[in-house]
């Protein structure tokens, strides 16, 4: 007994310190997952995942606060329009990269010129952008074409790289003096300022980030140490992970099924998330008989939104959709939750039918979904099935995306109507609305409806060079309207995800960040989560 | 001729078979329809980045002209830069391959070690219930695909019994060893990090299994119908009237030329399991080179396609004629003639 009493007093501190340390030292760790592949450079950001790490990573001039509440300085102090195509912005004193160098104005200028240099990503955003420069250490001068509203809400996009440090990191490449630019540094590593950085990347496995501990805007007390995100992992695995406590985060991308499985599970939450984007069935309206609005409309209100919202139910009462009420979603300038749905109207349907100068029984739409998102295809067949109704004949393809891509450049080759999703960039309407539906821009993935409607064109225009922003609001929210009574295109359903997370990190923080965001893969915050 | 001439032959016939696959497969890439370069930069890339990236892959040039640079940076041990992951193919062959490779050596060791004994045990047992058993077994491995055999075993030794790791080679939490070969089981070895070693060899056990599953199916199919076919033989019957004991017949008489034709199946079905491991890569989130085959496909990542191909090409080839090399061992009868 005193043998036993005198071991407790020997291992009992033992215990107590090493159990401490354990504690102290413990390493969080938050695992997600999302679709290969992901992309470490920020020139070449474009995507859902590419985005998730752009914002964890490197920062950018402003930000956006959540719940339509507009544009907010990040690296930036403040900015001021001198006049209508020149923008100053002033830079926050003291912010660190992750190499230690500090944050100026020439920075923003090398990683401007980068982007635009290298020609991917989001360079595609600042076309109307003439030129950039420093007019002192801390104050950048934007100078475009032509007056452009959606320039600040567009330079969330451009995310700040430290230019001492890719610069020492150069090697030769196609850029003339800027050698490659730091392409292949930066494949697999951070030169920004953002609240982690990349410690592993191999865009096709994964991509590790570790906290940044010198952070300008600090940390949740309980962030995780570090963040590991898995690409492309099969929806079993992910469950399986999820139940075992080995994966925090689900990617938005699980199947229904998976999702209703984990729902009984005690360990794992669904979360409900409203995504800043949209599925579309997008009608072709040069291609005959859809290139006469009465075909369109009588497509749209013979459309049923209700037996396709079905399909989108988890359970009872989850249903990861949200019935559309036309181009402005959630999170999106101009964004009305008042508005009410487009909805089926099989007469109205038929009396537009009558006034179109084809015969439906003439025709056979070709109907396209891509191949590679197999849950796409019954949204066509129900198009095709509405359309049948109608008295059209009409065939459904499954589209792979490289060919869809192909066939989009012509509109004499683009399907009747393709069904594809399209998320925000930035929390602007005109990056949602101009690159899908101004006339100039037909021939793309998004603009698959090669929309040719000089009403509408006039008011994206105006939409771009009005600075007021009540009178922007009024403006899109018209544009909505005429797309709706034009038929533009289908509007299938707006985003709703349900995440399958961890009850470790399902908590209010965790949670809360991920909502009311109207820009793809600002959501997953990590450094405003918390690992309990 | 001698077996040195044979098989010098077979190398030099091995080596026109490669450059013919380069060409098949260096041509259907191409079909794959869309522009690589635009697959690569991204819907948004401008038009002049595209055209650049596509002079820089010199897609632009005829077929003739594409297939000689291939080939010439080929004898330089470049494969070119992957549109895919943007890093040379090179580099992600020599990430992916060693997993890969692990895998399918795992997946055959099990294909030996369960095959060819139940294929035993039943072609010894024929027609009792062992052998009922052990045919039902067989039937399903052959039946079921991969992929399948992977959720099963998942679902079942990793989630209703969670006694196996589900995902990727280690425990993210422990540190892994020096990269020496790249396959962790010898490189843990090396370090000797015990620990590291138990920890990878349960990572590989479920998928390894699950490739296998097939290929044992076949194996023990075969060795059964070969055993019973060499059971009826007369000079067993011969060996057995001098009493021989039942295993010595079993080892010496009846397996050693029950398993030629066996050797020739797990030779084909070895590198068979080389290009099947895609599925149970994905489901068991193994970085190997499978997966990445086939991502590359969907990304008509040229570069990364024909890489691909090439090395498993390459793998089929050294198999076959290890294969033809371990038939001659077994049976000195077979003699090489002209």
């Amino acid at each position: 007994m005193k043998m036993t009493n005198c071991l407790k007093t020997i291992l009992l501190p033992f215990f107590i310190i090493f159990f401490s340390f354990t504690f102290v030292n413990a390493k969080t760790v938050i695992r997600t997952d999302e679709a290969a592949i992901g992309e470490a450079d920020p020139a070449k950001f474009s995507d859902n995942i590419d985005s998730i790490i752009m914002f964890n990573t490197y920062d950018a001039l402003v930000d956006e606060v959540k719940n339509g509440g507009g544009l907010a300085p990040l690296l930036a102090s403040g900015w001021e329009y001198a006049d209508p195509t020149t923008l100053n912005i002033t830079l926050k004193d003291g912010i660190k990269f992750h190499s230690g160098n500090i944050l100026d104005a020439d920075d923003v200028v090398y990683s401007f010129n980068r982007l635009m240099d290298m020609g991917q990503g989001f360079s595609f955003l600042f076309g109307t952008v003439e030129s950039v420069s420093a007019i002192n250490s801390n104050t950048v001068q934007f100078k475009t074409t032509e007056p452009f509203a959606p320039l600040v809400a567009s330079l969330m996009r451009l995310a700040i790289v430290d230019k001492d440090d890719v610069q020492a990191n150069t090697a030769d490449g196609n850029y003339g003096d800027n050698g490659d630019y730091g392409e292949a540094y930066l494949l697999t590593t951070s030169a920004g300022t953002g609240a982690y950085k990349i410690t592993q990347h191999d865009p096709n496995v994964k991509t590790v980030l570790t906290k940044n501990g010198d952070y300008f805007q600090g940390h949740n007390p309980k962030a995780p140490d570090e963040v590991i995100i898995k690409y492309s992992v099969e929806a079993a695995t992910i469950k399986t992970l999820l139940v075992r406590g080995e994966h925090e985060i689900s990617s938005m991308w699980l199947p229904n099924e998976v999702l209703a499985a984990l729902e009984k599970e005690d360990s794992v939450d669904l979360v409900k998330i409203n995504r800043p984007g949209s599925w579309y069935n997008k009608l072709n309206n040069r291609k005959a008989p859809l290139d006469d609005v009465h075909c369109r409309r009588a497509l749209q209100l013979a459309y049923d939104y209700d037996a396709l919202y079905q399909s989108f139910a988890i359970t009872e009462n989850m249903v990861a959709g949200q019935k559309s009420s036309g181009a402005l979603i959630s999170g999106v300038l101009g964004y009305d939750p008042n508005k009410a749905p487009i909805e089926r109207d099989i007469e109205k349907a038929k009396a537009e039918l009558a006034k179109c100068k084809y015969n439906p029984s003439d025709y056979t739409l070709d109907l396209a979904w891509i191949a590679e998102v197999p849950y796409e295809e019954p949204w066509s067949l129900q198009l095709q099935a509405n359309a049948i109704e109608l008295g059209f004949n009409a065939t459904v393809t499954g589209l792979p995306w490289a060919k869809f891509s192909e066939q989009v450049a012509n509109w004499e080759n683009t399907p009747h109507a393709t069904v594809v999703s399209v998320l925000a960039n930035v929390p602007d309407p005109d990056a949602l609305m101009y690159a899908q539906w101004h006339s100039s821009r037909g021939g793309t993935w998004m603009s698959a409806e090669w929309a040719n409607d000089p009403e509408l064109d006039a008011l994206l225009e105006k939409g771009r060079t009005e600075t007021n922003e009540a009178e922007r609001i009024k403006i899109y929210q018209a544009a909505n309207q005429l797309m709706i009574d034009n038929a533009i295109t289908l509007f299938i359903t707006d985003f709703v995800g349900y995440q399958a997370i961890s009850s470790n990190v399902s908590n209010s923080d965790t949670t809360s960040v991920q909502q009311g965001y109207g820009t793809m893969g600002r959501n997953l915050s990590f450094r405003e989560m918390a690992v309990n | 001729m001698s077996t040195t001439q044979y098989f010098l032959r077979r190398i030099f016939v091995s080596v026109i078979v490669f450059f013919g696959v380069s060409i098949v497969i260096f041509c259907l890439a191409r079909l794959i329809p869309g522009d690589p370069a635009r697959i690569a930069l991204g819907p948004f890339a401008t038009k002049e980045m595209v055209e650049q990236l596509r002079e820089t892959l010199h897609l632009n040039d005829s077929i003739f002209i594409q297939y000689k640079i291939f080939i010439q940076q080929l004898f330089q041990g470049d494969l070119g830069i992957s549109t895919y992951t943007k890093r040379p193919v090179v580099t992600d062959i020599i990430s992916y391959f060693p997993a890969t490779f692990e895998l399918v050596l795992m997946s055959g060791t099990l294909m030996i070690l369960i095959g060819m004994p139940l294929g035993i045990l039943s072609g010894k047992f024929k027609n009792t219930f062992i052998d009922h058993i052990a045919r039902i077994i067989s039937l399903l491995g052959v039946v079921t695909p991969s992929f399948l055999w992977a959720i099963i075993l998942m679902l079942i030794f990793a989630y209703w019994i969670p006694i196996f790791p589900v995902a990727e080679r280690y425990d993210e939490t422990l540190d892994p060893p020096k990269i020496v070969t790249g396959l962790l089981l010898i490189d843990s070895l090396i370090a000797r990090d015990f620990n590291f070693f138990k920890d990878a060899l349960l990572h590989l056990f479920l998928p390894g299994l699950a490739i296998a599953m097939p290929a044992i199916g076949n194996v023990s199919r075969l060795t059964r119908t070969n055993l019973s076919d060499i059971y009826e033989k007369q000079y067993i019957e011969f060996a057995k009237s001098y009493s021989y004991s039942e295993y010595k017949i079993a080892t010496k008489y009846a397996l050693k030329p029950a398993s030629i034709p066996t050797v020739t199946i797990i030779g084909l079905d070895f590198a068979f399991m080389l290009g099947n491991a895609f599925l149970v890569e994905t489901v068991f989130v193994w970085p190997g080179m499978a997966k990445y085959g086939v991502e590359t496909i969907l990304a008509k990542d040229l570069n990364g396609i024909i890489a691909t191909a090439l090395i498993i090409t390459t793998f089929f080839l050294i198999i076959n004629m290890l294969v033809d090399f371990f038939v001659l061992l077994l049976n000195p009868r077979i003699t090489i003639e002209e």
